[in-house]
């Protein structure tokens, strides 16, 4: 009965990071990365959007979510609980991320700002989750009775500024929401995706375009297939009349 | 690719552009001419490109007759934007027009913050060709202390010889060293560099510096 159980709360989790259109033209590499790691029943997700303006932003966003995502899983099989997360345990493996990445700075002649990078993230159990937050870009829980948590952008006055990761002071930008209930779906994406993908005023997701999303990849039995069709959707030439931004799509679905 | 999705552009955000534009008898001729017509242009320009049309916000303001600063047109998304005919005539009173300006634009920022929609810094272009004839230390105060609050980009344009340089570069945080000098009357390449500026602003994102192009075309640096 047990494993029937684990059967029942497995996650399938489909990702994709592509390159705007103002990249792709000047040649430059997607500045966007995605990870995850299943824990149990228990599922951590990152994704990082490189400030375009950063000389090293695609590494910093690769490493970010990649070690974030494998300290807060680690953190998990240590017994971490969820309210431990929010109490502290989040914000002090964020600080050992950027501290590691600091490092690696020093040693390769550079500063900690040529990674800068936003960070969205979640760390879902069972029965609840939390949203970890900084910069833009958006998280989206869909809870099994209806309704929606979304963790949204912060960006301080201007649309076209926001906080990173390698900023002086990012403990005051974290932001940490709890989601109260399980959910059936998890979407978090950066913000290239946003006028797409969310409704007006990021009320909610746009439905016409992620439940066309979500019920495909519910039906695909292969992730690598339903990620490389996640990733043509992003790349669609109508994209480019919408934003030249590096797009990420991250779609947890709770089988 | 994922059959059946729909991708269309729910983005609300805005960039607010505020002309303040020195409408006194001594611009008229040749001056008030060239104006109007590099607003048409700028009309023109911003209309033509999707995404500007629908960001750019615009206000007007006048300044001339008896010491009196107006609205010449009032916020209005490029799209309905129809450009004004100015007609020159009448005193300087550039403080009241910049103080109004600026009063303006954080009545509009809290317009935009009650409707929930995004925008980028706003930008001030003060245009000037002659001295105040009002008390202007005042709104170059309030016009310092606003640019350095972040809460607006000014640039101050001198128009022909007459125009007070050291007055101008105290509405900027920057100084006399954030003046820039119109070659001429080429407004018309005023414009056209304001609209392509424009329509980089109003489609930068975070993290990104706006590349704008060089002011060359239409400025000269003060001497």
């Amino acid at each position: 009965m047990a494993a029937f159980d684990q059967l029942e709360n497995r996650w399938r989790v489909f990702g994709a990071s592509v390159a705007g259109k103002s990249h792709l033209d000047k040649g430059i590499p997607c500045q966007d990365a995605h990870a995850h790691v299943k824990v149990g029943a228990s599922l951590v997700a990152v994704v990082c959007d490189g400030a375009g303006s950063a000389r090293h932003s695609e590494l910093g966003a690769q490493i970010v979510a990649t070690t974030l995502a494998q300290a807060l899983a680690d953190a998990l099989r240590q017994g971490t609980s969820i309210q431990n997360l929010h109490d502290g345990a989040l914000a002090l493996a964020m600080a050992q991320v950027r501290g590691a990445l600091e490092e690696m700075a020093d040693n390769h002649g550079a500063v900690l700002g040529d990674y800068a990078t936003t960070v969205v993230g979640a760390v879902m159990g069972p029965s609840v989750g939390l949203f970890f937050h900084l910069g833009d870009g958006v998280g989206v829980a869909q809870l099994d009775d209806g309704g929606e948590v979304i963790s949204l952008p912060a960006n301080g006055e201007y649309a076209n500024e926001t906080w990173f990761l390698s900023g002086e002071r990012w403990r005051d930008q974290l932001r940490l929401l709890p989601i109260p209930r399980s959910v059936r779906g998890l979407v978090l994406m950066s913000d290239g995706c946003m006028p797409f993908a969310m409704s007006k005023h990021n009320a909610g997701l746009y439905v016409p375009f992620m439940s066309a999303v979500q019920n495909y990849l519910s039906c695909m039995d292969d992730i690598a297939l339903g990620e490389q069709a996640l990733a043509h959707t992003l790349l669609d030439p109508r994209t480019h009349q919408i934003t030249g931004d590096d797009k990420t799509l991250l779609i947890a679905l709770r089988a | 690719m994922i059959p059946d999705v729909a991708l269309v552009d729910n983005t609300e955000q805005r960039t607010p552009l505020v002309l303040v534009l020195d409408c006194s008898g001594s611009m008229a001729g040749e001056p008030i001419d060239f104006l109007n017509q590099g607003l048409a242009l700028l009309e023109q320009e911003l209309k033509s490109d999707v995404i500007a049309a629908k960001r750019v916000r615009i206000l007007v303001i006048q300044y001339g007759e008896h010491d009196e600063a107006m609205v010449a047109r009032n916020w209005c998304d490029a799209m309905d934007f129809t450009a004004p005919r100015l007609d020159a005539n009448g005193t300087t009173p550039t403080g009241a027009a910049v103080e109004l300006a600026l009063a303006e634009i954080e009545q509009e920022k809290l317009r935009f913050r009650q409707a929930g929609v995004a925008y980028t810094r706003p930008w001030l272009f003060l245009m000037s060709d002659g001295e105040p004839t009002d008390r202007w230390q005042r709104g170059a105060e309030q016009a310092r202390a606003a640019e350095q609050a972040n809460k607006v980009a000014i640039f101050p344009i001198a128009v022909g010889e007459g125009a007070n340089l050291d007055m101008l570069g105290q509405f900027s945080s920057r100084g006399e060293r954030g003046v820039k000098q119109l070659k001429g009357l080429q407004f018309r390449e005023l414009f056209l560099w304001l609209s392509a500026s424009m329509q980089v602003v109003s489609q930068s994102r975070p993290g990104a510096q706006a590349q704008l192009a060089s002011t060359d075309g239409w400025s000269v640096v003060p001497t």
